[in-house]
């Protein structure tokens, strides 16, 4: 069964999807952020999870974090590595939309659009969705094996 | 072009990308601190150009100046919010009060 499951993860059609999917959805979700830096920087200070500080400098790099490693998986460039990174800041919008819907309901949480004012998003759709990004993101750390980097410096 | 020099190109192109959005960030930060709190205290006066502004200390963007308060409206009032907004009542340019829309 076990490796039945395998098997089918492994298969490159899968693997295909997988990386088109999950990377579209990344790159599609950075060029708002990229284009409206002032903006994002604003909803994520609005989470007030993060120092103002911190919150902003994160604000300003992550979409560029996202669209790198979007265009690595679409590449196929460190799949692995892009995938478990993916996987990790997936897991971390969940925890910091968890922790900002106790706070009342979320406007525009900053996911994708960022310039519409937002319609407050129901915390459970957000949260299903970052678990089929989180599903993609583990499916193909776990079924692609690291590989070693070119420059033998960084690879030590 | 060999592996090494196509890895040394990317790991550039990366960390450049890096260093203009951290730049963009350091000066966003000091905009940051001069940003007008229009929430703590009464009516403060707010030019129509501004775009960004701080309600109890936490940065919005401002989405419109409105002349009027829609019916139904008043409830809006920040920190309350509807819809994703919440308003508050500014003074701008010859010293009349207008409504401040801004994110929530």
């Amino acid at each position: 069964m076990k490796e039945k499951i395998l098997s089918f993860f492994n298969h490159k059609l899968v693997q295909l999807s997988a990386r088109l999917f999950l990377g579209g959805v990344f790159i599609y979700a950075s060029i708002d952020k990229i284009a409206y830096p002032k903006e994002f920087a604003s909803i994520v200070t609005r989470y007030q999870i993060l120092p103002e500080k911190l919150a902003i400098y994160f604000a300003f790099l992550l979409p560029w974090l996202e669209l790198f490693l979007g265009i690595f998986l679409i590449l196929g460039l460190f799949v692995r590595e892009s995938a478990i990174s993916l996987s990790f800041l997936v897991l971390i919008f969940m925890i910091a939309i968890a922790i900002r819907s106790l706070a009342g309901p979320i406007g525009n949480c900053g996911c994708f659009r960022i310039t519409s004012s937002g319609t407050p998003q129901s915390i459970a759709f957000l949260i299903f969705r970052d678990i089929l990004f989180l599903l993609c993101g583990l499916i193909l750390a776990l079924t692609n094996k690291a590989k070693k980097l070119p420059v033998s410096f960084l690879s030590r | 072009m060999s592996k090494k020099i196509k890895f040394l190109a990317l790991f550039f192109l990366v960390s450049s990308a890096f260093f203009y959005a951290a730049l963009s960030a350091s000066s966003f930060v000091s905009e940051s601190s001069r940003l007008i709190e229009v929430c703590a205290k009464g009516p403060v006066y707010v030019p129509l150009a501004t775009k960004f502004v701080k309600c109890y200390g936490v940065i919005r963007r401002v989405i419109r100046f409105s002349d009027v308060l829609t019916l139904g409206m008043e409830d809006c009032k920040c920190p309350k919010c509807c819809g994703g907004d919440c308003y508050v009542p500014v003074l701008t340019e010859m010293g009349e009060i207008r409504i401040l829309w801004m994110s929530c």
